[in-house]
This record gives C-alpha cells, sequence and structure tokens, in this order.
C-alpha cells in the first residue's frame, strides 16, 4: 500500500479512492520540485497556514432593545 | 368587574414594563462587557415575559448575541432560531434577515457550513429585496466569511502550504475573495471605513491561502493604513504580522522580518505575551531562512523562555526542535544535542508521534557526529 501511494497513480477511478483515505496527499508539481531541490523543503514548513490573523467577530449591536424603548415612547403600544 | 378588569390590566402593564427594564439592563451590562450578567437578566426578561412581539424578538435576538459572545453556540443557536421562528411569523422581514444572519455566523463556527450558507444567502436575498444596503453589505461579509472558514477548515487539517490545496479548498476560498469584493463594493459606497477595514483584512488572509501572495500585500496594506487611521493597535499587529506572512512566501525575508519586528514591538506594547511569542518563532524562522544563525537563536530563545513562562508545551517543543537545528547548521553539536533531547522528551510528554521521531532521527544523527555511537 505504501508503494502504491508513493507511485501517484494516474488511473483517475484509483485516485478518487485514494483522495478518501485520511492524510493521503497527491504529489504537487512544487513538492515534486522541493524534493529534487533537497533542502528547499524546509522553506515554508514552518510558517504553517494557521499562523493567519483573522478580523475578529462582529458584535457591536447593543443598542437593539434601547431603539424599541424609544420607538415605544414615541408610538406607545396600544 | 370593572375593579377585576382595572387589577388585571395593572399586573400586565407592570409586566410589560419589567419584561422590558430587564432586557434593557441586560443590554446595557453587555454592552459594558459583562455578558455573563447580562444573560441573567435577559433569561429574567423571558420568565417575565411580554405581548410586544417586536420587544420579545429583540430579547431573543440578544441572548443569542450575548451566548455567542461566551463562546455557548448551542444556546446562541437556540435563542437565535426562536427569533427567526418569531420573525417569520409576525412578517417581519427584516427581522427574519437579521435573525438568519446571526444564525448563519452561528452555524459556521459549529463547523455547519451548508447550513450557514443558507442562512447568511437568506439574509442576503431579503436585504435585497428590501433596498437594505447596511444589510446587503453584512449579508456578503458574512458569507466571505462562511466560504473562509469552509476552505480554513480543510486547509488546517493538512500540511499543504498555502496556494497547494485541493480543487473543493480553492474553490470555497475563491467564493470567500468574491463576497469580499463585493462588500468592499458596497462599503466603500457607504463611506464605511470600519467595514472595509475587516473586508481587506480577511480578503488579504483569503488570497494568502489561496496563494496569490502579491494580491495578499494590497489588501493587507489597505487594512493596515485603515488601522492606523482608527488608532486600531490590534488590528495594526495583525496587519503586519500577516504581511510578514505573504512576503515569506515572496522569498522577500528581509521584508518579512521587518514586519515581524513591528508584530513583535506592538505585542509588547499591547502586553499580548502569546503574540510575543509567536512573533519572536517567525522571526527565528525568518532567520533561519536569512542563515544568520546568531540571530535565529537568540529570538528561538525569547519565544522558548515565553513558551515555558505560559506554559505552552507544544510551543516549547517547536522552540527545542529549532534550536536544535540552528546550533547544528552553527556547528555546536552540544547545544544541539541538549535541544534534541529536550524535544524528544516533550514530544512524549505531549503524544507528537511526528515530534517523536523527528527528534530521534536528530538525536540519532547528532550522536555519531559527536562519536557518542556507532
Amino acid at each position: 500500500l505504501a508503494r502504491l501511494g508513493a507511485s501517484s497513480p494516474s488511473d483517475a477511478a484509483a485516485n478518487a479512492a485514494l483522495m478518501n483515505l485520511p492524510g493521503y496527499r497527491p504529489a504537487t508539481r512544487s513538492s515534486m520540485r522541493r524534493s529534487q531541490a533537497g533542502g528547499a523543503s524546509r522553506r515554508s514548513s514552518s510558517f504553517y497556514v494557521g499562523t493567519c490573523h483573522e478580523e475578529p467577530e462582529q458584535l457591536d449591536d447593543w443598542n437593539r432593545i434601547a431603539e424599541l424603548q424609544q420607538r415605544n415612547r414615541a408610538c406607545p403600544p396600544h | 368587574l370593572n375593579m377585576c378588569e382595572d387589577h388585571s390590566f395593572h399586573v400586565r402593564y407592570r409586566m410589560e414594563a419589567s419584561c422590558l427594564e430587564l432586557a434593557l439592563e441586560g443590554e446595557r451590562l453587555c454592552k459594558a462587557g459583562d455578558c455573563r450578567a447580562g444573560v441573567s437578566f435577559f433569561e429574567a426578561a423571558v420568565q417575565v415575559g411580554t405581548e410586544d412581539l417586536k420587544t420579545l424578538s429583540a430579547i431573543y435576538s440578544q441572548l443569542g448575541n450575548a451566548y455567542f459572545y461566551l463562546h455557548e453556540y448551542t444556546k446562541a443557536l437556540e435563542y437565535h432560531h426562536h427569533d427567526l421562528t418569531l420573525a417569520r411569523t409576525i412578517g417581519d422581514q427584516l427581522g427574519e434577515a437579521k435573525a438568519s444572519g446571526n444564525l448563519g455566523n452561528t452555524l459556521k463556527i459549529l463547523g455547519n457550513y451548508e447550513e450557514a450558507i443558507v442562512c447568511c444567502q437568506r439574509h442576503l436575498d431579503i436585504s435585497r429585496d428590501l433596498s437594505d444596503k447596511v444589510g446587503e453589505a453584512r449579508a456578503l461579509y458574512n458569507l466571505g466569511n462562511v466560504y473562509h472558514s469552509k476552505g480554513k477548515s480543510v486547509a488546517c487539517a493538512g500540511t499543504h502550504d498555502p496556494g497547494e490545496f485541493p480543487e473543493d479548498v480553492k474553490a470555497a476560498l475563491r467564493k470567500a475573495a468574491d463576497y469580499y469584493e463585493e462588500n468592499l463594493t458596497i462599503v466603500t459606497e457607504l463611506g464605511d471605513r470600519a467595514a472595509q477595514g475587516r473586508a481587506y483584512g480577511n480578503l488579504g488572509n483569503t488570497h494568502y491561502l489561496l496563494g496569490n501572495f502579491r494580491s495578499a500585500v494590497i489588501a493587507h496594506e489597505q487594512r493596515l493604513l485603515i488601522a492606523k487611521e482608527f488608532g486600531d493597535r490590534a488590528a495594526e499587529r495583525r496587519a503586519y504580522s500577516n504581511l510578514g506572512n505573504a512576503y515569506i512566501f515572496l522569498g522577500e525575508f528581509e521584508t518579512a522580518a521587518e514586519y515581524y519586528k513591528k508584530t513583535l514591538q506592538l505585542a509588547r506594547q499591547l502586553t499580548d505575551r502569546a503574540v510575543e511569542a509567536q512573533a519572536c518563532y517567525s522571526l527565528g524562522n525568518t532567520y533561519t531562512l536569512l542563515q544568520d544563525y546568531e540571530k535565529a537563536i537568540d529570538y528561538h530563545l525569547k519565544h522558548l523562555a515565553i513558551a515555558e513562562e505560559l506554559n505552552d508545551r507544544i510551543g516549547e517543543g517547536r522552540a527545542c526542535w529549532s534550536l536544535g537545528n540552528a546550533y547544528t547548521a552553527l556547528g555546536n553539536h552540544d547545544q544541539a544535542l541538549h535541544y534534541a533531547e529536550k524535544h524528544l522528551d516533550i514530544s512524549r510528554e505531549v503524544g507528537d508521534k511526528t515530534g517523536e521521531l523527528t527528534a530521534k532521527l536528530n538525536l540519532s544523527d547528532l550522536q555519531m557526529v559527536l562519536g557518542l555511537s556507532f
């Protein structure tokens, strides 16, 4: 099986089956290029995608009930 | 009979008043940052109850928001769902749109992306029907966020580099970028700079994950500009880190180091030790790429010290691994051996199998170099 994974079969059906296996990753052009280049593969492995800093969730709508009260004052419920 | 009617009207009037008063106090507490206390007032308001369905809808919505803020997403989901049901029942289109948006955001956090998309799309459709530009912009931003999270959830599970994800991940990220662009068009028309800042930040990260590093830099530069306009130092700090990351992948390590140094400076000013540690780690890695191992060691040692202080064993392990490599590069095999041993211990402790294997390989190499093993 290890040999099958390493050989990256070109057959589409086999490839689709492999894609469903946990952790299987087909070789990409750049990873092949890197493995040929040897040491260069360490270029980005330390800069993992988890490091991107996202915008925090927006929760600034703390006036909705106060606005309702103002509306009720202007036009009292009847 | 008349007196009786009068009495029931009085009770009802008092209850209406106290329900709204309790809810107002809940809202005031949330606004002041005490959502925990706010929730109890909202819950009390629900207990009292009200005939005014618009008020009830607002209370449900704020309860959902408060629970969201407290990271109690199942509860948040429950109340946003009540709000949606109510808004639909009374035919309040604007309320339905807002509730759908809130529900979508909560579902996104819970990882239910398909349902989140349906809800956010509903928010978008109603906002467009009502020609509500602010709502439309908000819905587009939220949709962008759902697709971004969807893409990132798969991206983070693997060990791919940015730009090298499977096609379905890329498709989700491209959709996210499209929604952020659409949002930007509207918020620019509306002159909402704060919203532009948020969209640029997330758009930049989406381009980064797609491997469009030049576009990522352009977006993060805009985010930086707006952060400075608002004096928002947390946003400024995020922009510096993100710019640093993009320049690493552009192969411009000197520029990356400059941005990471600015991150470090701000992290220290904001006394955020975790971010400070991360900036030191990034700087250590950048100087490794620049082959300046002395500086790399200096920053990795700073990272190690903070990781130890914060009792972050995973961070400590990473620091030891990096230090081992840097000392090896300098030919200081004794120090390299010391950190490789530490890396092995920590990897075993935290159950990091890959780390354990890497450390063992490094150790056997170093022992060979030092003549400790044959």
